[in-house]
């Protein structure tokens, strides 16, 4: 499965997307934009991208840019890989 | 089906009252019982629904099922801040103790999350009491848990500019230090937090409990238990415990931004628990 798709599916997860919502593209806002997008999702998320793929985000790289789209989250995640 | 009934009630601890919620089947042949340990902070809140649920599908199998509020948590005496591991530990004492009282024979521990390292620990403490060890998604590092936890304030930091750049390793630091810290609106005592940081399951023994379930869930395709739980499920093997492990696949809803359930877990935990009769 693409790393892309796996993103989805964590996204989908942990902020309960259903319907429209759940219809994810590269280019779908996060931070912001979803009012479930919330500290708490972010670590959940986070925790939960570190337990699938067994990296470990470092604090300084906890930054309002990653999570500005899904493409940009996925980026990210692409490039601890 | 068999009737229950579900009583809020306070039971006294050393500090205060402890705000219970006790689910009983509506016969009174039952002999054994559960305590619930909840899990920590937000996590307890949003699991709330699903572990009325599983308490009730307990009752069916003919369980008692005492569900605490720990010192300082919802509507339990105390203040959050100044909620200690020690004193938490002896708020499992005291739920076992008031069961005891109840007249049932067999306590068993079902912890979720960061109660589930709780009630691990309190089994490795207190060598006698307990029959059976239920874990929900177990916490198994207490510092790994902890630093996650403390992330929130980071993620917080992150979505507000006008504030500062934190680190968790600073606010850990702050804690060892003795101060200490709000996150996501919980005021972490260090008395709290210290003892949690050195807790490993993998140093407790457990070898003292008759059977440890243990259960998590996953949203993979291939249900895969995380790494920790599948190591130490090992180990509890090799050291004779007899453990069984099952991972679900569900929601994780203890974090999930809406209230969610998983049915699979429950009707999964209540065939585990009655094969043991």
């Amino acid at each position: 499965m693409s790393v892309s798709i796996e993103v989805k599916g964590v996204l989908i997860s942990v902020l309960q997307l259903k319907g429209d919502n759940a219809i994810l593209k590269g280019d779908t806002p996060l931070l912001g934009a979803f009012p479930e997008f919330d500290s708490m999702a972010v670590v959940s998320i986070l925790t939960a991208l570190e337990d699938k793929y067994g990296f470990y985000v470092d604090d300084d790289e906890i930054d309002g840019q990653i999570f500005e789209t899904v493409g940009s989250l996925t980026e990210f995640v692409k490039g601890k890989l | 089906m068999l009737g229950h009934k579900t009583t809020p009630l306070f039971i006294p601890s050393e500090l205060g009252a402890l705000f219970c919620m006790y689910f009983s089947p509506s016969s009174n042949s039952n002999t054994e019982c559960i305590v619930h340990i909840p899990a920590f902070a937000e996590e307890m809140n949003k699991s709330r629904h699903m572990v009325a649920m599983q308490a009730r599908a307990f009752t069916e199998q003919g369980y008692s099922v005492l569900v605490i509020d720990l010192w300082g948590t919802g509507d339990s005496q105390g203040d959050f801040s100044e909620a200690t591991w020690d004193i938490w530990l002896s708020n499992v004492t005291s739920a076992v103790n008031w069961l005891q009282q109840q007249g049932y024979k067999s306590v068993n521990l079902w912890g979720l999350r960061a109660g589930a390292l709780l009630a691990i620990d309190f089994i490795n403490k207190n060598s006698c009491c307990i029959d059976k060890l239920i874990c929900w998604q177990p916490v198994l590092n207490g510092e790994q848990f902890l630093m996650q936890f403390l992330r929130l304030r980071v993620a917080a930091a992150m979505m507000d500019k006008t504030t500062s750049r934190e680190k968790t390793s600073d606010l850990k630091d702050q804690l060892l230090n003795g101060n200490s810290v709000e996150v996501a609106g919980y005021s972490l005592n260090p008395e709290l937090v210290i003892p949690i940081l050195s807790i490993k399951a993998k140093q407790m023994n457990l070898n003292n409990v008759n059977l440890c379930q243990v259960f998590e869930l996953s949203d993979e395709e291939e249900l895969e238990g995380n790494h920790i739980t599948t190591q130490w499920i090992k180990q509890l093997t090799e050291l004779g415990v007899n453990v069984s492990f099952d991972v679900i696949n569900g929601h994780p809803f203890w974090v999930t931004q809406e209230i969610s359930e998983s049915t699979r877990l429950i009707k999964l935990c209540s065939q585990r628990i009655a094969e043991c009769h």
